[in-house]
């Protein structure tokens, strides 16, 4: 195969791999490349769409970027962007490695609650946010209903509208949502350990304990700093789940980064202002894509 | 302890775990074959009087600014032209990728990976305002373009997965038996990978199927909605039928777990890219 594509008979031809790239190279340049760097460009430009100015979207310079610092709002949804994601990936990772570590104990019906334990992840965010958000209703919900019948309070609570609780539950459908995939990874890793290194280490007499921390942690650092990084890109992006189920209310408490740029975009219509909120947290995810790239390439390389 | 005690403690661990991750969508179940009014009694599992009457409301066509079918069979042609379309370029290009070795492969494969990173929050705004000029707003093909590209990274990454895991020498034999390129993907390897195939395609499908942000921007009249955008629009409203909109729900979430429990593994394969060595 080497040989394809290169000289052949003293005549220089087209690499045929191109031919076959071609319409993703075009897909992503037209659909993705250039959308990105016109809202590059939009974050430079006056884009106030109820006030649509006679001389068009001129350049106003770092005005957006100027408004999107001062704005108070914009810092309060760094700061809840960084609640979220510091509270949601480390939870869904310990429910996930808990998860992962109970299925591959053999018992029978492992198959099946593996099934079971995939379903979150295959609800469609829509009708997840439905369902929780009739479980946590304040009247009638299920959870207000069994906390109370259990004792656990007194009278019901707002759990999304309560602005002490709505970032709290919003995370817990976020958890509820997110952790299959890490359970489902981190499987795949712990079956790949071989059966042998436990069985020495009870040999020499170590603890449950001691072989988790020596054996299966170790073993599954490549996997789980894949899965963390996914989880960091992804949880920046996360949008559906938050708005769906508050739409960044009650006071903005839940009023994640994505949320604001979407508000920015589509209720105040200030579409400079969101491609500059936009283009800083693309810087953000930049960061830890460089970082996600040298692992995996690490990874392939190995 | 004795071993036994583990075990069982392991598998009471383990019910409680499946209970968390079912019991959302047994809900769904539950609460779409109660009578409207149960939902605002004492919550129960069971439906007390079972009935269809949510499934028969969901489905009653032609309500005003309702029409769960039309939904139905926007998203459904949505997701299926969309997936017809990441199929052909990712396996095209996944193909590519797998097997020459071309100037400017490496960045290529880069950039893929990178588009995971891109928010759709951000990308929506110059969408929406290039789909405005195109006047593709409002239009289903605003959707399948938008939804193509999103699938097009992952599907073609996994596509060239499944191309790396058939054996060259394939190619180089029909090759020198004189087949061209083309003729070679589409006569001897692409029938090979039928399985990756299908399962590219069921996860572009899913994709299209359950995506919310771009279609409820880029189709704004009522009757352009995908299904949910409009099961989405019962948020939020008072007097919500609850029991129809489960009747809903359970609609279109039954068939994407039936998906997705086919998937699962091709899904992590695809996902680790090379991180989880066997």
């Amino acid at each position: 195969m080497q040989e394809i594509g290169r000289r052949r008979g003293g005549r220089t031809r087209i690499n045929p791999g191109y031919f076959f790239v071609a319409p993703l190279i075009i897909v992503m340049i037209g659909l993705l490349l250039y959308p990105i760097l016109k809202a590059a460009l939009m974050s430079v430009q006056y884009w106030y769409m109820p006030k649509s100015g006679t001389s068009g979207n001129y350049f106003v310079g770092f005005d957006n970027f100027l408004e999107v610092f001062r704005d108070r709002f914009f810092l309060q949804s760094v700061t809840t962007t960084a609640i979220y994601m510091g509270l949601s990936i480390p939870i869904r990772y310990v429910l996930g490695l808990a998860t992962a570590m109970l299925l591959n104990t053999g018992f029978r019906g492992r198959g099946i609650a593996r099934s079971f334990i995939i379903i979150p992840w295959a609800v469609p965010e829509v009708v997840a946010c439905l369902v929780w958000i009739l479980m946590y209703e304040l009247d009638f919900g299920l959870i207000n209903h069994l906390a109370m019948s259990l004792g656990i309070i007194q009278a019901p609570l707002g759990w999304l509208t309560d602005t002490r609780l709505a970032l709290g539950s919003a995370i817990a459908v976020a958890v509820w949502k997110g952790f299959p995939f890490v359970a489902i990874m981190l499987l795949s890793g712990l079956q790949s350990i071989p059966d042998e290194l436990y069985e020495a280490s009870s040999i020499d007499g170590a603890s449950a304990w001691r072989s988790f921390v020596s054996i299966t942690l170790p073993s599954l650092k490549p996997v789980s700093i894949v899965v963390f990084l996914l989880l960091i890109i992804w949880s920046i992006k996360d949008f559906g789940i938050i708005y769906l189920l508050a739409r960044g209310g009650p006071s903005r408490v839940t009023e994640i980064l994505t949320v604001y740029i979407y508000k920015a975009g589509f209720s105040s219509f200030d579409f400079g202002k969101a491609s500059a909120a936009g283009m800083i947290m693309l810087l953000f995810s930049a960061i830890f894509t460089v970082v996600y790239l040298n692992i995996v390439n690490r990874g392939e390389d190995a | 302890m004795n071993k036994k005690a583990v075990r069982v403690i392991s598998v009471l661990l383990v019910c409680v775990v499946c209970l968390f991750a079912v019991f959302p969508f047994v809900w769904i179940l539950s609460t779409s074959f109660k009578p409207a009014e149960e939902i605002y009694q004492t919550p129960s599992l069971v439906p007390n009087n079972p009935t269809l009457e949510g499934y028969r409301n969901i489905l009653m066509s032609g309500a005003r600014q309702f029409d769960f079918k039309q939904w139905l069979s926007n998203s459904v042609v949505v997701a299926l032209i969309t997936t017809f379309f990441s199929l052909a370029i990712a396996s095209l290009g996944g193909y590519g990728l797998s097997r020459f070795r071309f100037g400017g492969r490496k960045m290529l494969s880069y950039s893929i990976l990178v588009t995971q990173v891109i928010p759709g929050s951000l990308l929506i705004i110059p969408l929406y305002v290039i789909m405005n000029t195109l006047g593709l707003i409002n239009t289903l093909t605003a959707l399948v373009l938008a939804y193509t590209t999103f699938a097009l990274p992952f599907c073609t990454w996994m596509m060239k997965g499944f191309f790396d895991t058939i054996p060259k020498s394939l190619d180089e034999a029909a090759v020198m038996d004189g087949c061209g390129h083309f003729q070679t993907f589409i006569q001897i390897i692409a029938p090979l990978t039928v399985p990756g195939l299908l399962a590219t395609g069921l996860f572009s499908f899913i994709n299209g199927w359950n995506e919310y942000l771009f279609a409820s921007i880029l189709v704004q009249r009522y009757n352009k909605w995908t299904i949910t955008v409009g099961l989405a629009s019962f948020v939020g409203q008072y007097s919500t039928n609850w029991a129809a909109v489960m009747a809903g729900a359970t609609i279109i979430t039954v068939p994407v777990i039936l998906a997705f429990l086919f998937l699962q593994k091709y899904l992590v394969s695809g996902m680790t890219a090379g991180a989880v060595k066997q």
